[in-house]
C-alpha cells in the first residue's frame, strides 16, 4: 500500500482502470455464458452419439477380428492391398465466441470390396458393410467431440480471466482507489486546520 | 485431406478398405514414426483405438490440442471399455470445473 502515490493523477489513472476492469468482466462473462451454453449442446449430442458407436463399432471389430482369425498377417494385408474406396474430407472452420470450430464436409468415394471371394472368408462382406456403416457417424462424431474439446480449453481460460479479474483485480483497484481518497481527504482536513490556525493567529 | 486411424496392427485393417489410411502400431518406436507422419500429413480426423489410449494415452493426447486433426477415441477389439468416455469426462471436467454437474444430462 505504502508503494502508493497519494496523488489526484494516480487517483483519476486508478478510477479509469477500474471502470475498464468492470467493463472487461462483463463482457468476459458473457463470453463464457455463451461458450458454455454452446459447449452444453455439444456434448449433449456427443454422449448420446457416442453410445451408438461405441456398441456399432465393438460389435464389427469382434466380428472382424473372428472372421480373419485363421489369416496369417501376410495375407490380410493382401487382401486390402489394393482399396479402391476413398474418403474425401474437406474441412470448414466456423468461429464461435473466437474460437474456430472444424466442420467436415466428406464424401466416399468408390466400394469397399477389395479381394476376390474365393481368397477371402465370406463373412468378410457383411463386416466390412457394418464398418461402412459407421463410418459416417465415427467422423461426425470425430468433429463433435473435437469442437467440445476446443471449446473446453477456451472456456477454461475464460474462466481463470473472469475470476481473476473479479477476485484480484477488481478488489485490488479498489483498495487502491479508497486509501488514495482517504488520502487526500485526510490531506485536505489537515490543510484546513492549518489555514484556520493561520487565520486565528493573524487576528490576534 | 485424409483420415487415419490408430490401432493393433491385425484389426485396423478393416480400415484400409474404406480407404482410411491405416496405422498399425505394436510397439514405441512405431508409435513415433506414426506421430510423425500425421503431423507432417495433411490429416483432418485421426480414429484411435482404446487399447492405444490405454498403452500410450501420453504421447497421444499431444496430438489432441492443435485445432487439427481431430482426433477421436473408438472402442477397439477388446471392446467398449472406460477411455472413450474417459476422454469425453476429462473435456467435460475442464469447461465445468467439476464433472459431477453433469453426471446425467
Amino acid at each position: 500500500m505504502e508503494s502508493i502515490k497519494a496523488t489526484r493523477m494516480e487517483y483519476l489513472h486508478l478510477k479509469r482502470q477500474l471502470k475498464t476492469a468492470q467493463h472487461g468482466h462483463k463482457l468476459l462473462k458473457d463470453k463464457r455464458d455463451g461458450l458454455m451454453k454452446r459447449f452444453m449442446e455439444l456434448i449433449r449430442q456427443t454422449k448420446s452419439q457416442r453410445k451408438v458407436l461405441e456398441e456399432k463399432l465393438a460389435d464389427s471389430f469382434k466380428r472382424f477380428v473372428l472372421t480373419t482369425a485363421f489369416l496369417h498377417q501376410k495375407e490380410l494385408e493382401e487382401i486390402f492391398l489394393a482399396p479402391s474406396a476413398k474418403v474425401l474430407v474437406a474441412v470448414e472452420q466456423e468461429n464461435v465466441m473466437s474460437v474456430w470450430i472444424p466442420k467436415f464436409q466428406h464424401k466416399i468415394e468408390g466400394d469397399f470390396k477389395t479381394y476376390s471371394d474365393f481368397s477371402a472368408p465370406l463373412g468378410l462382406r457383411s463386416v466390412l458393410l457394418s464398418f461402412w456403416d459407421s463410418l459416417e457417424l465415427m467422423l461426425q462424431l470425430a468433429a463433435q467431440e473435437h469442437s467440445a474439446r476446443l471449446l473446453s480449453f477456451e472456456i477454461e481460460k475464460t474462466r481463470r480471466r473472469v475470476n481473476a479479474l473479479e477476485y484480484v483485480i477488481i478488489p485490488q483497484v479498489k483498495r487502491k482507489i479508497k486509501y488514495i481518497s482517504s488520502k487526500l481527504d485526510e490531506h485536505e482536513r489537515s490543510e484546513k486546520i492549518i489555514r484556520m490556525k493561520i487565520k486565528a493567529l493573524l487576528e490576534s | 485431406m485424409k483420415i487415419g486411424i490408430i490401432g493393433e496392427k491385425k484389426s485396423v485393417l478393416a480400415f484400409q478398405a474404406l480407404g482410411i489410411q491405416t496405422f498399425g502400431v505394436s510397439n514405441e518406436s512405431d508409435l513415433n514414426i506414426t506421430l510423425q507422419q500425421i503431423r507432417e500429413g495433411d490429416f483432418a480426423v485421426i480414429f484411435v483405438t482404446e487399447d492405444m489410449m490405454q498403452k500410450y494415452g501420453q504421447e497421444i493426447e499431444l496430438l489432441m490440442r492443435g485445432a487439427l486433426p481431430a482426433v477421436l477415441v473408438v472402442p477397439g477389439v477388446s471392446g467398449v471399455g472406460e477411455k472413450g468416455r474417459e476422454s469425453l469426462k476429462r473435456i467435460m471436467e475442464r469447461a465445468l470445473g467439476s464433472d459431477t454437474l453433469v453426471a446425467d444430462p
